[in-house]
């Protein structure tokens, strides 16, 4: 059975795939990945493509609301734009978790539709410069109604700042910036869309 | 400031008159029955009685009036909107008048008869026209207007001093308000100044194609006198197909002083911002401009990047590192846990949408709440937004603000200046 006809047979609308599950996906990502440099120019990469993993809990939690929720984790390897030469991956020493919830109350067969929710932190990779952020770049679905989210528009919220590996002392590692001064911004600001080019599931094997 | 004692007996009368005129109306405020009825708010009642005695009171206390109707910090809502009608309708200089306190270099360069363009209380211009053939605008403060002001001024001060020591009144920085509104008239009065304020401001705006702001002709400048380049067309301003697109220009011109440059014009009411017809915008009368210290500009870069973050908590801590101490007893979990809820709670991110007066009402009573004083380099970046909203929500309702704001935002947080003390 080719991978493809594997996530066919899968139903990605069915909430009760979502706990603990582990989903593998190539995604391209359409819209608009805004920079801007501290001197006013602004750079364009509406080319980014990549690839994503997104793992989630297999504890399903309740908000005070009643309704369900539960932790979910990205995982990047590298997004790239071919036009710009910007390379994004993940920081490795901070997790990109977020939070899935169920719109509506009840458990886990309520988890869609859900509004989902990640903090992403970043290493860019342009020009011969390497870039961290310290805030998180916040993006954000409302309503999905499959899992993985895939086609979904994900928005970053407002922009966020990077500073300079080489002004941290700290490296990658440092989580409050000092005094060192963001050298450019990221900004997410219109349609973040992704589409599945290719889907691997990994079943757990038993024994 | 000293008096000369020839001097005493005048402005004992002329501070009889203010008691009088002053008292009169605080009694017509409270004696109006019938707005109380109407359910006008008593606060509206007072500021309109207070602009009803600042006409009276001459060209200092209309001055005052208008600067304090941009107050919000320090005065209600409702009486800030009733003095905002204080405008300036008064004739204009006579010719000849106006003619005679030209320079004599300028007056013999100056070819044909002046022509006078608007009028005010302090100043009017003229149109004229130099040998070479150069268009001006000629700016000429009235005579015996500075003496004057500076009396009302050191009047204004003392009252306010005396106001302090009444009870209920005790503790109230009566002052302090009045210092700083007579400092920012008597930098009205500087010609000198306000010709460099144009000329850095020319300099900062440059990039901006849309924004247009008149070049001084510095060598015919005098404290009494602001010679600049005639703009054509700004009585008519104002009207035209392309006035949203010039509006927003002049939105984007105001961040970039905010959060670029740090050199902000505070007093851009539609009298000063022009909307062109071809879509640009003229801005005028950079009287009342601050220069914000490099490290004030930072922080309000950084609180404007982490309302759009919606991180209220941020924005406590942004506004922490710039008040000036805490009073005692002041409580700065209390005031993270309501900004918080202010940053929360404020929606829209249309200009429509997004009331800039109650959130900046609202964020000045949380700092008073809890004990904390804000800087005026804090202060004075939201009063120059606050000025303009009136033309902003007429004009663009539907425009994102923070949209429009994010460029300019992030290349503030990026820049690192000059630490400058210069007010």
């Amino acid at each position: 059975m080719s991978a493809d006809a594997r996530s066919a047979a899968i139903d990605h609308a069915d909430p009760l795939i979502i706990p603990g599950s582990t989903h593998h996906v190539g995604l391209a990502i359409r819209g608009e990945l805004k920079l801007y440099f501290a001197d006013g120019e602004t750079l364009d990469c509406d080319d980014v493509q990549g690839m994503s993993a997104v793992r989630s809990s297999d504890e399903v939690g309740t908000t005070a609301d009643g309704r369900p929720t539960l932790v979910v984790t990205r995982l990047m390897t590298h997004f790239h734009s071919n036009v710009t030469g910007l390379l994004i991956q993940q920081n490795p020493s901070r997790p990109n978790l977020g939070r899935l919830t169920g719109i509506a109350p009840g458990g886990p067969e309520t988890l869609l539709p859900a509004d989902v929710t990640f903090d992403q932190y970043l290493i860019l990779a342009l020009r011969g410069r390497l870039y961290v952020n310290t805030d998180p770049l916040v993006m954000e679905a409302a309503g999905i109604t499959t899992f993985p989210p895939v086609g979904t528009t994900f928005l970053s919220k407002g922009a966020t700042v990077f500073y300079d590996l080489a002004d941290l002392p700290g490296g990658i590692t440092q989580r409050d910036p000092g005094d060192a001064v963001p050298r450019l911004a990221l900004a997410s600001q219109s349609v973040c869309g992704s589409h599945l080019t290719h889907h691997i599931d990994m079943p757990v094997m038993d024994g | 400031m000293r008096t000369d004692p020839r001097e005493a007996p005048a402005l004992i009368v002329r501070a009889a008159r203010i008691g009088a005129v002053l008292v009169l109306a605080l009694l017509r405020a409270v004696t109006d029955v019938r707005g109380l009825v109407a359910g006008v708010p008593p606060a509206a009642l007072l500021g309109d009685r207070l602009a009803w005695a600042c006409e009276r009171l001459g060209p200092a206390f209309i001055k005052i009036g208008q600067l304090l109707s941009t107050r919000v910090d320090i005065a209600p809502p409702a009486a800030c909107r009733a003095l905002a009608r204080l405008r300036d309708h008064v004739p204009p200089l006579a010719v000849p008048v106006a003619a005679r306190a030209l320079p004599a270099h300028l007056a013999a360069r100056v070819s044909g008869p002046l022509t006078p363009v608007a009028a005010g209380a302090v100043a009017c211009v003229y149109h004229g026209r130099l040998l070479d053939g150069r268009e001006i605008a000629v700016k000429v403060r009235r005579p015996g207007i500075a003496r004057l002001i500076a009396r009302d001024l050191a009047l204004f001060r003392h009252g306010a001093r005396l106001l302090q020591r009444l009870p209920g009144l005790r503790g109230a920085p009566l002052a302090d308000v009045a210092g700083q509104l007579g400092e920012a008239l008597l930098a009205q009065l500087d010609f000198l100044g306000e010709a460099r304020a144009l000329g850095r401001l020319r300099a900062n705006l440059r990039d901006q194609a849309a924004v247009r702001v008149p070049g001084v002709l510095e060598e015919f400048c005098r404290p009494d006198v602001l010679v600049m380049e005639y703009v054509p067309g700004l009585e008519s301003s104002g009207r035209g197909p392309d006035r949203k697109e010039a509006v927003v220009a002049a939105l984007r011109a105001v961040y970039h002083m905010l959060f670029v440059d740090g050199f902000v014009h505070c007093d851009l009411h539609p009298g000063n911002l022009h909307p062109m017809p071809d879509g640009s915008v003229v801005i005028v009368d950079a009287g009342f401009s601050r220069q914000l210290t490099d490290s004030g500009r930072r922080a309000f870069a950084a609180f404007f990047y982490r309302m759009t973050r919606g991180e209220g908590a941020g924005c406590a801590e942004v506004v922490l590192s710039t008040v000036l101490g805490g009073r005692d007893g002041h409580d700065a979990r209390g005031f993270r846990a309501d900004m918080d809820e202010l940053v929360r709670a404020a929606g829209g991110s249309r200009i429509g949408e997004f009331d800039l007066v109650s959130f900046a009402v609202r964020l000045f009573a949380i700092q008073r709440r809890h004990g904390f004083y804000a800087d005026p380099q804090f202060v004075f970046p939201i009063l120059s937004l606050i000025v303009m909203e009136g033309t902003l929500r007429e004009a663009c309702p539907d425009v994102e603000f923070q949209t429009e704001a994010l460029p300019f935002v992030l290349r503030g947080l990026m820049r690192r200046g000059e630490e400058s003390t210069d007010p």
